[in-house]
Order: structure tokens, then C-alpha cells, then sequence
């Protein structure tokens, strides 16, 4: 695993980033299941490792993440911050108990916010852009964030069914 | 060209039948956690290789390159989730032996199939380097499954 050439304002920023969500992480108190917890997050994580695994290849190379085209210890941080959005995500959602057309309303919220966000770490040269443009991820939220809620509807269930059963 | 990648994909869909169709040993909510655990491992076994390392160059018809691509990403992880469920359910060693050879030999058989269509190309890679890099993770995936299963038990879930 490389390990980032210089430590710049991109691994500065990111570094906040994780040092903020896991404080907030630790503030909130538990809703679910370590086990779920831990597949929201590994799923999160799984699909932003997808999607950078495909669309940054060095063939299509729409981007790269912090300063080089390498697979730097830094990458792998971008994602466990990705996991804990995802989890914070399906947190707020299950703790707002949002139903019915609420759900639309909060995943285009989320997916604004989320491309906020990477507009903001593009800005910290955390994403360089070589072709890609932050509207095209707000699509990717809206589909993504949309599995997010049916994988974590399908695990929860069935979690409680499988409880129940034993 | 498209007969092979007619063929390719029949392999697929006829590992995916198969796969889907066989009883597991672990929970499913096992399985879907391994899977997560290597598609991650896997995807970035590949790009550290490919764009770190330069061992292997990644190229050829864009076709090809899908299907490798489906290979890394979907079939190979099933493929390990496959083994680790059999591993497990089989007592006898020499059968387990026989399963851990026969697993191995898809894996090169695969990587075999890449390289001579033209999607892989070695530079300073191998296949030995392949199926201990592969072992590795198998490995990491295992200490990994039995992590997640202790935290299922204390759940009250039987796996």
C-alpha cells in the first residue's frame, strides 16, 4: 500500500473529515445491531469501491482520487468516510421513521448534500476531475442511496427474522 | 471474438444457476458480508497490482475487458464464497484437499483464459503470484467471516 507522496491540504481535509464523523459516530447513541452496522457501512464503502474501481480505471480515468492515479493509503480512508455516511444516512432515516413520498423527498436531500460534499473535496483536490462532473454523481446518489435504503430494509428484516427464528 | 465471449458468459450464467441453486452453509447474511469483504479486497488486489505495481497491464477489446471486468467484481468473489461454504461443510481433509485444488484451478484457469484473449498482459507478474495473492485473501476473508460470525452469535443468530 502506497502511502501519499505529499501530505497536502487533500489529506488534511480528509483527515478532519474522519476525526468529525467518528466524533459523531461516538456521540450518537446505538440504534442497530453491530452486525448491521457494520454491513451498512461495508456495503457503502463496497459501491464507492465499485464505482471508483470502474470509472477511474486507467481506460475511462474520469477521475482521480487525491493526487495521484495510484491506490494510496488515503483512498482507503475516502472510503471508510463513505461507509460512515452511509450509515449516517439509513441513521437518520430509520430515526426520522420517514415514509411514503418523505422517502423521495429525503433521498434527493441526501443526494444534494452528497454532492455538496463532493464538490467541496473536489475544491480540496480530493477528487481531480478528468472528465467527470459533480451533476453526473447526483445521479449515481439518487440510485445509490435508493439500494442503500432497500439493502438496509432487506438485512434488518432479516435480522429479526432470523433473531425471532432462534 | 463473439463466440467466445458467447461462451464466456454461458459459463456465467450457468455458475450463477448454479450458485443460487446450492444450499449454503453459512447465513445468508454471512454470505452477503463476505461478498462485500472480497469484492473490496479483490478490486483493490487488482488496481494495487495493475496501477501500483505495474505486474499486469489491463487492455485489449473493450468487450473482453467487460467481461473481465464482471469476472473481478461479481464471479470471482462468488467463486470464494463458494469455497468457504464448502470448506466448511465437508469433514473429510482429502475431500477438502481436492476442493481447495480444484478452486485454484478455476482461478487459473480463469487468469489463463484473460491472458490468451488479450485482456491481461504480464509484466512482471505470474500465476504463482496470483494464487498466493489469492490465497492471501481467502485468507483475510476467513479471519474476517469468523469475526462477523462471533458477532451474529452474541446477537442470538445461529450462522
Amino acid at each position: 500500500m502506497k502511502l501519499p507522496n505529499s501530505f497536502d491540504t487533500n489529506e488534511w481535509f480528509v483527515l478532519i473529515c474522519m476525526f468529525i464523523a467518528f466524533s459523531i459516530l461516538y456521540l450518537l447513541p446505538k440504534r442497530f445491531p453491530l452486525s448491521v452496522t457494520i454491513l451498512i457501512m461495508l456495503y457503502s464503502s463496497t459501491i464507492a469501491r465499485f464505482a471508483d474501481h470502474i470509472l477511474a480505471m486507467p481506460r475511462i480515468d474520469l477521475y482521480d482520487i487525491m493526487n495521484s492515479p495510484y491506490y494510496d493509503l488515503f483512498d482507503i480512508f475516502t472510503y471508510v468516510l463513505i461507509g460512515l455516511a452511509g450509515y449516517f444516512f439509513v441513521y437518520v432515516y430509520d430515526r426520522l421513521r420517514i415514509k411514503g413520498y418523505w422517502i423521495a423527498v429525503y433521498i434527493v436531500i441526501w443526494s444534494v448534500f452528497g454532492t455538496a460534499y463532493e464538490w467541496l473535496s473536489s475544491y480540496f483536490k480530493v477528487f481531480i476531475y478528468k472528465g467527470w462532473k459533480p451533476t453526473y454523481s447526483f445521479s449515481v446518489y439518487l440510485f445509490v442511496q435508493s439500494l442503500t435504503l432497500l439493502f438496509f430494509k432487506y438485512v434488518t428484516f432479516i435480522h429479526q427474522k432470523t433473531s425471532k427464528d432462534n | 471474438m463473439n463466440k467466445t465471449m458467447e461462451f464466456v458468459i454461458d459459463v456465467y450464467l450457468i455458475f450463477l444457476i448454479l450458485f443460487f441453486s446450492i444450499k449454503k452453509k453459512f447465513h445468508i447474511i454471512v454470505n452477503i458480508f463476505n461478498y462485500f469483504v472480497l469484492a473490496f479486497l479483490l478490486s483493490s488486489y487488482f488496481s494495487i497490482i495493475s496501477v501500483n505495481f505495474g505486474g499486469f497491464k489491463i487492455d485489449g477489446d473493450i468487450k473482453l475487458e467487460f467481461l473481465f471486468r464482471l469476472y473481478e467484481l461479481i464471479f470471482e468473489p462468488l467463486i470464494c464464497i463458494f469455497y468457504l461454504n464448502f470448506f466448511s461443510s465437508i469433514n473429510s481433509k482429502i475431500k477438502k484437499i481436492v476442493l481447495s485444488v480444484f478452486v485454484f484451478f478455476i482461478f487459473w484457469a480463469a487468469e489463463f483464459l484473460f491472458v490468451q484473449l488479450g485482456v491481461i498482459t504480464f509484466i512482471n507478474w505470474n500465476y504463482q503470484k496470483t494464487l498466493i495473492s489469492l490465497f492471501g485473501i481467502l485468507l483475510a476473508t476467513y479471519f474476517c467471516q469468523q469475526w462477523f460470525r462471533s458477532i451474529l452469535k452474541k446477537e442470538g443468530i445461529r450462522t
